[in-house]
């Protein structure tokens, strides 16, 4: 069991055998590339389907956002970028139920990716947002 | 014998509901996105209030936007934390339609 959510979108990520470093929140320095980054709670609000006087366990919605980090190109200008683990990091989280994860989770689903690039810093990060759908108590 | 029923007023009345109905549906989307920009510009870090006065939400006839620049300050960057502003917004909205909060007005 996880302490937090993070933790089981951590550990969930770890259990696909993906090859790549996960961290909560950030990552240590000098940390090679590529490595996944866990933001929890970005936002945390009261599930619009529950009613409020009438949901003693209380469900909420909740984004995580999931960042991939990698490397652009290697010290030979060549492109090492891979297209294929922000896919497979996507398709591990898109309907896991999580479950390591502290809270009963009802359901996840990958609601946004973004693709960015920092030419200056050689880096694409790939920003996923998960709304995670899970109960308080 | 026979029994004559005139509905004239009746639907006349059902067609003025739905057309007041189906204007306040096309405006809907619209209040959300408003409502969205607004929670927006509230969390949103401030330096010079570029990012704030640049949040827009736009719309007409059952559909809107809201566009935000400065994706970076949204989304983070290696080495600057993420300081998301619209996705929660859109959360909140999104789950205050779900609970029933923005209905077509009648």
């Amino acid at each position: 069991m996880a302490a937090s959510l993070a933790g089981a979108v951590k550990a969930h990520i770890e259990a696909q055998s993906l090859g790549i470093a996960v961290f909560r929140d950030s990552a240590p320095d000098n940390e090679p590339y590529p490595y996944v980054t866990v933001l929890e709670d970005i936002s945390t609000v009261p599930d619009g389907v529950f009613n409020a006087y009438d949901d003693p366990q209380g469900h909420v919605s909740e984004l995580v956002q999931v960042d991939i980090w990698q490397q652009s190109r290697n010290a030979a200008k060549v492109k090492v970028e891979s297209y294929t683990l922000p896919d497979a990091v996507m398709k591990a989280l898109h309907g896991t139920l999580l479950p390591t994860a502290p809270k009963q989770v009802s359901g996840c689903q990958v609601v946004s990716r973004t693709r960015l690039l920092e030419p200056e810093n050689n880096i694409v990060h790939t920003a996923l947002t998960v709304q995670v759908r899970r109960v308080l108590v | 014998m026979s029994t004559a029923w005139d509905d004239r007023a009746f639907q006349s009345a059902l067609r003025s509901h739905l057309n007041k109905l189906e204007k306040s549906s096309e405006e809907l989307p619209k209040r959300m996105t408003d409502a969205m920009a607004e929670r927006a510009r509230s969390t949103v870090a401030r330096d010079t209030g570029g990012t704030a006065a640049g949040i827009k939400s736009t719309g007409g006839k059952g559909v809107a936007e809201l566009r935000a620049p400065n994706p970076y300050l949204e989304f983070g960057t290696s080495r600057m934390a993420a300081q998301p502003f619209v996705r929660p917004a859109r959360n909140e909205v999104e789950q205050a339609f779900r609970a029933g909060h923005y209905k077509p007005d009648l």
